[in-house]
């Protein structure tokens, strides 16, 4: 189980242009994005996916939510990031893999392209709605 | 900037076209103001969400390209927009390696066929890469649905987009 610690020490992203919200619900991580994820966030949600990964392998978690819905744009390099977190995902074991579930927006273009992509990369462990 | 400009010699909204060219030193800030700003000009004159997230997609991409490549730190964007056929061009200088890798991931772009499987196959790419994604101009084709060639003049480099 996380301590206190590692509670506060729960990643939150300070950026103008994105947010990030995140928590656990019993042996599920649910994170909200909302924004922009541009240059300017880059390094902070590098650092975020890097934590949120170990977050969920030290919880033993089964699945990672990330709602999207109001995540307007994210440029090239942060779906490169995307991509990164979710091969080290598959680079588990079996066992301590867990799922992601992304929670998309049909009104937003890009996300109908690149989220479906992104389940194209790794099939079984996201699914997408 | 050049006030955005409407050309009615011929009659008929089919005819119509508005566009607007900006010379600009890319930076964080001023890709995304461009990206708002050609969001907001594109679904005034078009009146379609969905070509304008794609046109805002496009010029972000671009102009990141540029602020990591361009040799001057300065840049040009031409929008035209018209009923049936938008088009984009991004000019900035570049240096030989750049410009002879741009060459070649033109080349590949031409010899894919199914934008969606391509799009899938530079993700994985995306993911074993050390620098950069790789990921802008098959971006630009699968997700935005933009048709892209480029012009090479010396080290004077534009990416032309239309669709």
């Amino acid at each position: 189980m996380r301590d206190d610690n590692r509670k506060s020490s729960w990643p939150k992203l300070a950026s103008a242009a994105l947010s990030l919200e995140s928590h656990v619900e019993s042996s599920r991580i649910a994170v909200t994005m909302r924004g922009n994820a541009d240059m300017e966030s880059l390094r902070s949600l590098e650092a975020f996916l890097g934590e949120l990964h170990d977050e969920a392998v030290g919880l033993r978690c089964r699945q990672v939510t990330i709602d999207m819905r109001e995540l307007y744009f994210m440029n090239s390099a942060s779906i490169k990031l995307v991509v990164a977190w979710i091969a080290n995902v598959q680079a588990l074991s079996p066992t301590a893999r867990y799922s992601i579930h992304l929670a998309s927006n049909p009104n937003l273009s890009w996300q109908r392209w690149t989220l479906n992509a992104l389940k194209s990369v790794a099939a079984d462990l996201i699914t997408v709605d | 900037m050049v006030p955005p400009s409407q050309d009615m010699s011929t009659s008929g909204a089919a005819q119509r076209s508005s566009g607007f060219e900006l010379s600009i030193r890319p930076s964080v800030a001023i890709i995304a103001m461009t990206r708002e700003f050609v969001f907001t000009f594109a679904n005034r004159i078009l009146g379609d969400v969905d070509m304008s997230s794609r046109l805002a997609v496009t010029v972000h991409e671009l102009l990141e390209n540029c602020l990591k490549y361009s040799t001057d730190g300065e840049a040009t964007l031409s929008v035209e927009l018209g009923a049936g056929k938008v088009s984009m061009k991004v000019r900035n200088r570049a240096g030989e390696d750049q410009i002879t890798a741009l060459r070649e991931a033109l080349a590949e772009l031409a010899e894919a066929t199914n934008p969606s499987a391509f799009y899938t196959m530079a993700l994985m790419r995306a993911a074993k890469r050390k620098e950069g994604s790789g990921l802008g101009l098959a971006r630009i084709w699968a997700e935005a649905g933009m048709v892209l060639r480029g012009e090479f003049d010396g080290d004077v480099v534009a990416l032309v987009v239309e669709a």
